[in-house]
Formats: structure tokens, sequence, C-alpha cells
């Protein structure tokens, strides 16, 4: 028998297989499909509705305030603020109509939700959206844009420019500037993005170094729209050999494509250089197979610091670490994480990531490897749904049908979180109150709500409350000689003293601040300019007990 | 009723329960041949009939429903990503016990895996050339490619499983 004839048996063979079996009634079937419309969305990650998740503590407005469908402001009231330290509660309705597969783009300022397509039905793809300000707790409709409605279309912020380009299989793009409000035509990209066929297709694309790079998955071709020439330029795809699935990610500077293999549990990782286009294939990532359903998928991957991490759904849990420099990877111990279905890929935070599965949450954070349980309730953000503005997380996404099954979208549920440890609050000995939290670049710290700067050394995350060991942050670019020791304190320890080492001067003190087990404390300016990883070599740290006994804190090694 | 065209003999457009009813054997077929996965056929199958209902005023009026539904699953039955939720799922709904395949003969089994080795286009051209009998024009408008393009996929894809899968009498020395 020749290969057509073997063709055409075997196609025989799984015709009749199936034509045997009868065709389950449709009635029953439509319910059951329409469960499965939720079901596959949420699994692919690419549900979503209409929410907006901010944590901004210290709003100075508490009123809710949104916007009207005619783009007017009208006053809301009703939702509670969030107190420190909660992990999420109902917050703003927003003004847009219920909708998929649109996009949240952060602007510094502002989160802006643009396109989608509505609920009833797959239908009425969507060309309008609306800005988001924390601050002010303010949403505006932005104007409308020249584009038709679409979903699944790439987005992103160029510094001040969002760029919406492609979906629903179309070319076309607009710039929208939401200083003047207004839109701009961009030249049509050199091939279609997304698919009208398939409401699942998301062409990945990024915006680095001036460029918004787009990768045509299916059809593999890749493309730079240089946003100060404002026109395009064709580029070499990610060298895989045929991918299933890919992803772009900007680790560090570096822009990474991370793709998956029909024929492997390998994950595929090419490193563009951002000059000539061209791309330097790295080494596999391989995590080790589930028996039942391989383990790894490109959008389970995020960056993470310097770093890119992957992660599986699947048993054993594993993740792994990228160094987008030298193109090594590291395998960490399993990750808490259950595996489910409706896993959800890694929301870059910065320095850190946010996971979900199975409605547990976690925060990885790669320096000292370890992952931190977050309450986030129903809510299982995606990555399109959620922007990171350095110190909140705001999603907007559907936060109804997770494990319910239920196909009926709650348009405007709004959840709000609190990443644990986010922040550190306090009094420096002084008396001014401060306050320290992550940012992008590093580390902030107002003074008595006055940002004193944002690019201290450390990292938050990397102190634990348990720690005996205190974490030295110090600054040394700014006047006012400040230094900030902040870590945790022995149990009974009630108040911590600088002191120098020859002589033993007193140069700052603090008592214990209520229950927190961090401080800070203001120093000389003569000691502006020394910044290090622990106290500078002539203070000492000393911890002072209730019985009036000291102890020297150790030094970090 | 035009049986490829999805349209009634009288030109009205026909209804979706018509459409699933003869469409679905020879869809979760197709779905089968490019994930090689039982219960991940069923459900690629379902989600995309759930794409075709729910937008229906849209796909029932198109030249080619059934194409266009075929052109939904191969692309999806060839993602590993919805391959894997699609399969995630099934084993969630069955409490992760072990899964029921179609009764097809091993021989089939051994090919249509060695089918989806190929290229992902190579194989959706082969799957629909024979499992659905679709002349190079067809398969080319259902894949929104050129008919050149088909010709050379199906006959890279040919060689290649000549290559992999001799004939029998050709095995031995």
């Amino acid at each position: 028998m020749n290969l057509d004839e073997r063709l055409r048996r075997a196609a025989k063979d799984v015709l009749d297989a199936y034509e045997r079996s009868p065709v389950p009634p449709l009635a029953q079937r439509r319910r059951h499909l329409g469960a499965q419309l939720v079901a596959l969305s949420v699994a692919a990650g690419l549900v979503a509705a209409v929410v907006i998740v901010v944590a901004r503590l210290d709003s100075p407005d508490k009123t809710n305030v949104s916007s009207n469908a005619r783009g007017g402001v009208t006053e809301q009231s009703g939702a509670t603020p969030p107190t420190p330290g909660s992990d999420s509660s109902l917050f703003d309705r927003g003004p847009l109509t219920p909708r998929d597969g649109h996009s949240v783009i952060w602007t510094g300022e502002e989160a802006i939700v643009w396109g989608g397509w509505g609920s009833e039905h797959g239908r009425n793809r969507r060309a309008d959206g609306a800005a988001y300000n924390p601050t002010t707790r303010r949403w505006r409709m932005i104007a409308p844009s020249p584009l038709s409605g679409r979903h699944n279309h790439a987005a992103a912020w160029t510094g001040t420019e969002m760029l919406i380009v492609g979906g629903d299989g179309t070319r076309d793009g607009a710039a929208y500037d939401p200083v003047s409000d207004t839109w701009r035509r961009l030249p049509d990209a050199p091939f279609p993005l997304g698919s009208i066929d398939d409401e699942t297709a998301l062409d990945p694309a990024v915006f680095i170094d001036n460029e918004l790079w787009v990768w045509a998955v299916s059809t593999d071709q890749a493309a730079r729209y240089d946003s100060r020439e404002d026109r395009w330029i064709r580029a070499a795809a990610p060298p895989f050999d045929d991918p299933a699935d890919g992803v772009l990610r900007v680790v560090d500077g570096h822009l990474i494509a991370v793709g998956s293999s029909r024929t492997s549990t390998a994950l595929v990782v090419a490193r563009a250089d951002l000059t000539t286009g061209a791309w330097t294939r790295l080494p596999d990532g391989v995590l080790t197979a589930d028996e039942l359903v391989p383990s790894i998928d490109p959008a389970w991957t995020a960056a993470a610091g310097d770093r890119l991490i992957a992660w599986s759904i699947s048993s054993p849990r594993a993740i792994v670490v990228l160094d987008p420099e030298s193109g090594a990877w590291t395998a960490l111990d399993p990750h808490p994480l259950p595996s489910c279905e409706s896993a959800s890929g890694p929301i870059s935070l910065g320095t850190r990531f946010l996971a979900s599965s199975c409605g547990t949450a976690a925060l990885f954070d790669p320096g000292p490897r370890t992952w931190r349980a977050v309450d986030l309730g129903q809510l299982q953000p995606k990555e399109r749904e959620a922007v990171w503005t350095g110190s909140e997380v705001l999603v907007w996404g559907n936060a109804c049908c997770h494990g319910t099954g239920d196909t009926d979208f709650d348009p405007n549920l709004a959840w709000r979180y609190k990443l644990p440890e986010d922040r550190i609050v306090g009094k420096l000995a002084d008396g001014r109150a401060f306050e320290i939290y992550g940012d992008a670049g590093g580390i902030c710290l107002d003074v008595d709500k006055v940002r004193f700067d944002c690019d201290l050394g450390g990292t938050i995350d990397s102190v634990s409350p348990d720690s005996a060991l205190p974490l030295y942050i110090a600054n040394n670019r700014r006047p006012g000689g400040l230094i900030l020791v902040v870590g945790g304190l022995p149990t009974r320890a009630n108040g911590v003293t600088v002191r120098r080492v020859d002589g033993g001067e007193i140069v700052a003190k603090v008592s214990r601040i209520g229950t927190i087990s961090f401080w800070a404390a203001a120093l000389p300016e003569s000691y502006l300019g020394t910044a290090s990883s622990g106290p500078p070599d002539d203070l000492d740290v000393v911890y002072t007990f209730p019985d009036g006994s000291e102890k020297v804190a150790p030094r970090p090694t | 009723m035009d049986t490829d065209t999805g349209k009634s003999a009288r030109g009205g457009v026909e209804t979706f329960e018509a459409f699933y009813r003869r469409e679905r054997s020879a869809v979760v077929a197709l779905a089968y041949a490019l994930c090689g996965n039982g219960a991940a056929a069923e459900e690629l199958a379902q989600d995309a009939f759930i794409a075709a209902m729910n937008d229906w005023e849209r796909v029932g009026v198109m030249e080619e429903p059934g194409a266009w539904i075929r052109r939904v699953v191969a692309n999806r039955s060839i993602s590993r990503f919805r391959r894997l939720a699609a399969e995630a799922r099934a084993l969630q709904r069955s409490g992760r016990r072990a899964l029921a395949q179609p009764p097809v003969q091993s021989e089939s089994v051994e090919l249509w895996n060695e089918v989806r080795r190929l290229p992902r286009r190579q194989a959706q051209v082969i799957a629909l050339h024979y499992l659905h009998d679709r002349s190079r024009r067809e398969v080319a408008v259902i894949l929104d490619c050129s008919e050149e393009t088909v010709k050379t996929h199906l006959e890279r894809a040919r060689r290649a499983l000549a290559k992999r899968m001799p004939e029998p009498d050709q095995e031995s020395p």
C-alpha cells in the first residue's frame, strides 16, 4: 500500500470513528458549549471584562468619580477605600461597557483601556476607550479613535502616546496622545495582526528603545515600528522552527522572544539586537513534563528584575530563571501554586512577579527566591488586563467567571488589593513620617509625603519581618545625608541607636514604632556620599532592650 | 443542502443547529487528527462551534461556513497552548481520570502521529486534503493561502512522510 492509500485509509478510520458516535443533543450541548467558552478563555489567559483594580492607599480623594457614557464626569459613592494592609475590596466602576480582548496600558499617570469586543455573544467589537487616574480616582472617556472596533490588537505606551495596531486580522493603527486627547493615524503594518476567525489569537508586541516590535506567530513574520520616524521596518522573526506559540518580553533592557515547540516541552528563547534586529538563539529552557499535560508555555513567563522567569502549572511545578545576558538557565525549587487549568500567566511587577492559579496567588521575588501568598479573592488578573505602575497593580478584567463556568459577565465589579509588604511606613528619629515603597526602578522614599528619592539601593522584599539581620539602604545622592536603616528588630528590642564606633557618640536613635518591625533614621550630613549595603564602617547599629541591655546588630556579610 | 457551503438549497442561511449536526463529526475528526487527543479534540471542536454559534449572524452568511470552522479548528488544533488548555479542561471535567480515545486502528494512530510532527501548515494541508477529501483549491480557501502554497506543502509533507514511514515492503533489507 503506498503512502497515498495509507493516508486515505487512516483518514477514513478517524472519520468512521467519529461518525459512529452520536451527535450530542444540541439543546444540552449549547449550555455545555457556553460554559466551555468561558473555560477556554480562562485557560488561555484571555478572559477579560471590565474591572479596574487600583491599590492606591493614599488617594486624597475618597469619593468615587467616574465618567458617564457621554464622557461627562459623574460622582459616585459607595466604594470603600481600602485600608492599608487589606488585599482587596470593591472599587470604582468604570464608564465602559463590558468587553473581552481589550488592552490596558499605563502612561505613568493613567491606565487607558481601549478596544475589545462585547460579551454579548462575541459581537460588537469596540473602538472606544477610557482612562483612569488612580490619584484622582477619576475616569474619563477618551476621544473617539479613527480605528474600527477590534480586539486582540497590539497596544503599547511610547512615553507620550498609546499605540494601537492591528487586531482581528487588521493592519492599520493609530496613536493616542492623552495630553491633547487626540489620535493620529499610523502607517499600516506590513502584515495583519490577530485573527478575525480566532478570538484567542493574540500576536505579541512590545515597545522598547523607541520601537514597537510585533511578531505574527501564526505566519512567523516580524516588524518594527519606529516611533521617531513614523515608519515600519520588516524584521527577522525569532529563529524558531515553526513555533506553536510565542511571546515577546522585555527583560532588563533586552528584548527576548520565547516560543514553544510542538514536539518537545522545551521553551525556545532568543535575544534581539535592538540596533540590527538580528536574533541570537539562547539555550532552550527545559522543564520536566507532566505525564498528562506537558508543562510549559511561553505565556507563563515574566520579567522579574533582570531575569526572565518561566514556570509550569503542572507537576512538579517547576520554575526556571533565565539570565538574558548569559543565556544561562537556573532551576529553582518547585513553586507553591497548585496545578490548575485556570492558571494565568504571571504579571511582571518590576523586580517581582505575581502568579495565580485556581484562586491561589503568590508573589515571587527572584532575589531571595521567596514566594509569598497573596489573597486576591476571586480575581485572577491576566497579563493583558493588568498594569504595574511601580507601586500599584491596576487590573481591568473580568472577576465574575473564574471557576464558576458562568457565562454572564459582570462588567464593572472592581477589585483592588495591596500587595503585602509593598511599603514600609513609620517615623524618622526627628519625627518626620517616612514611606518606603518599591518602584520599577528601585526603592522610593517619601518623607512627610514628599518624594525624596526613587533611586535607592536594595529591595524591600529582601527584608523579611522575621529577619534578624537588618537591610541597610543608604542614600548618598541628595542633600540631607539621609541614611536609612531598614530591617527586622529582634523580638524583644524596643529601640535602635546608631553610634560611632570610636567613642560611642549617638548619631541617631529611634524607638520601636508600634508593631512595625522596620525603622529608619536620619543621619548627619557628614555621611553624605557613604552609600553602602551596610552601615558605614565607623557606625554601629545597636538594638536596645527594655531591661537596658544592648546588642550590636550583625553586619551583613 | 449544499454540504460544502453550509447554505440551504434554497439559498437561505441554514440554522446553526443544522450546521452543527452536519459538520460536527468531521470537525472533531479534524481536531483529533491534528491534536492527537480525543478529549482535546472534542473540546477544540466545541470551542469552534461556540464561536460559530455566538457569531452566527456573521458566520452563517459566509460563503462557506464549513470552511470557516475548519480553518478555526485547524489553527487551534496546532496551537500547543490551546491544545493543552483543552486537554486540561477535559481532564478537569473527568476528575483527571484517563479519557477514552476514539476507536482508531493503531496503524492510523501512528500515521497521524507522524503527520503531527510535520510543520504545522503541512500537517493542516494533509489533514484537510485526506480527511475531508478537499481539493487543493478548497484547502487553499480554508487556510487562506494560495493554491500553489497548498501544492508545495502537500508535496513536501508527502516526501517527509514517505521518508519517515516507508512502505512495509521497503523496510525489509
